[in-house]
């Protein structure tokens, strides 16, 4: 069992050879799938590839299944031997001066592998394709195709490609991470399906340096125990990480059914699986402005400086916008009211962060929002 | 010119057999995949083309007797061998030597 997210990189690597004795370097991405670049497996012909994993040499034999000549990607099926392998993270997420390491079988020197680490120079465009370009680290042939882990984000936000100059330090080139969910679309899917039932690597997440883990100001449970409500728990989760990533999750029901207790549970939870490495901000609708709300949370937990001379609703996205760190964060407005339906979203809609992929936002209410937003309906347990 | 560094890689020959040859090491951007085994040939080849570019203007000149002292590094590019010219000994990298002998 790996202990780090080092060492579960390694897990998620293979070494290719070719029938022609060409060698290369890849990770898997899927069950049963494994990326590399498309110059690896350029001579490959009708010939399988050999997957080399761990100690094991043999461990499975791989077929071209979709090859990107103009972005340098290759996407191998394989039918995996046994158990279940783990695959790694992806993440667009990558920035200058970030830390990366990578775990490669170059041609010689190393025949069980070996790490390199390398520190992110910036980016570079060739053709149409971008590329990040490292230094500080030596690439060696072979390495192609490896998976670049982020030590920031804690996730691989390229794959090598290139190198400066294979006897020296002077570093290397990698595809990255955008480029490959954009071109491979059906990665992305794959990767969520994935993630979600095999927690390895989420579960080394937490291990990452990055911001004090999962910052959150939950309340505290009046709850000595919490039954019955199991299914409702998961059935949330699944709503709110629904493809659509821009509509906004409601539990309605009456009041005093427990819209409020569900969702601190549900938070709680995530906090301890570190499902939202971002945050957690819990917002109640009810008593307060819910702008002056997210300025708070955001000076008392974050450190931002929050500037004063905007109005309340550019101030709170001031706060959206550069909430640290690179994790999702859940966002949860709690018993949102008012007069009548519409004027309680109205209330609360210029607040709610922007649409992006980072944030999840979940709503208690006792209303009916309006078609925008998604409720899951409770009832009272029976 | 000598590469500072040089470095022994495994070329094969036509049939098969499998040669150490030492090639300067010239670093440079390349893509890094690797494993692949260039040929000897391909060294053989470049050294026909130089042949021909420098014998054909000699030619022209009608010596005698023509001398040329080239020397030859080999070095590597992603999957194949080439030729670097390199200085022949003396400072030069092409040394050509022309006589004419006296018509009788």
């Amino acid at each position: 069992m790996a202990q780090n997210l080092e060492a579960l990189l390694q897990e998620c690597t293979v070494k290719l050879t070719l029938a022609n004795g060409e060698v290369g370097t890849g990770f898997f991405v899927a069950p049963g799938y494994v990326l590399t670049c498309e110059h690896v497996v350029r001579n490959a012909g009708d010939e399988p590839i050999s997957l080399r994993w761990q100690q094991d040499p043999e461990f499975a034999q791989a077929q071209i299944e979709q090859l990107l000549p103009a972005y340098d990607l290759a996407l191998l099926r394989f039918t995996p031997p046994r158990e279940a392998h783990p695959c790694v993270m992806l993440d667009a997420d990558i920035q200058r001066r970030d830390e990366l390491d990578l775990f490669g079988y170059p041609e010689r020197d190393y025949p069980d592998g070996r790490p390199a680490g390398f520190v992110c120079e910036g980016e570079f465009q060739e053709a149409d394709l971008s590329l990040i370009l490292l230094k500080q680290g030596q690439m060696q042939p072979g390495m192609s195709g490896a998976a670049l882990l982020n030590g920031r984000t804690g996730k691989v936000c390229a794959m090598a490609k290139l190198t400066r100059d294979q006897y020296t330090d002077l570093g290397g080139g990698g595809i990255k991470a955008s480029v490959i969910l954009e071109q491979l679309p059906a990665l992305i899917e794959w990767q969520q399906t994935f993630h979600q039932r095999d927690r390895r690597w989420q579960n080394l997440l937490s291990q990452v340096n990055t911001l004090p883990t999962c910052p959150n100001n939950l309340p505290r449970s009046g709850a000595v125990a919490f039954v019955g409500r199991e299914s409702e728990l998961a059935d949330l989760h699944r709503q709110l990480h629904q493809a659509d990533r821009l509509a906004i999750t409601a539990i309605q029901g009456m009041g005093g059914i427990g819209k409020t207790e569900l969702a601190l549970q549900y938070a709680q939870h995530h906090r301890d699986q570190n499902t939202y490495l971002g945050g957690i901000c819990w917002l109640q609708a009810k008593d307060q402005n819910v702008g002056t709300e997210i300025v708070n949370v955001a000076t008392d937990y974050l450190q931002l400086t929050v500037p004063t001379d905007i109005d309340l609703p550019r101030q709170a996205q001031f706060c959206w916008s550069q909430w640290p760190g690179a994790g999702e964060v859940l966002v949860v407005i709690d018993d949102v009211g008012g007069p009548d339906d519409i004027a309680a979203y109205t209330a609360i809609q210029p607040y709610l962060p922007p649409q992006s992929s980072r944030f999840w936002v979940l709503l208690t209410t006792r209303l009916q929002l309006g078609a925008s937003i998604r409720s899951l309906q409770i009832e009272v347990l029976s | 010119m000598s590469p500072e560094r040089t470095e022994a890689i495994s070329a094969k020959l036509d049939d098969g057999t499998i040669v150490k040859v030492q090639v300067a090491a010239t670093g440079g951007r390349q893509d890094v995949a690797g494993g692949a085994i260039p040929n000897l040939k391909d060294v053989g080849k470049a050294i026909e083309g130089i042949v021909e570019a420098v014998a054909t203007p000699i030619h022209k000149a009608m010596p005698s007797k023509a001398t040329v002292k080239f020397g030859i590094d080999v070095a590597v590019e992603p999957g194949q061998l080439t030729a670097m010219l390199v200085k022949g000994g003396g400072n030069a990298t092409l040394e050509v030597t022309l006589e004419w002998e006296p018509k009788v």
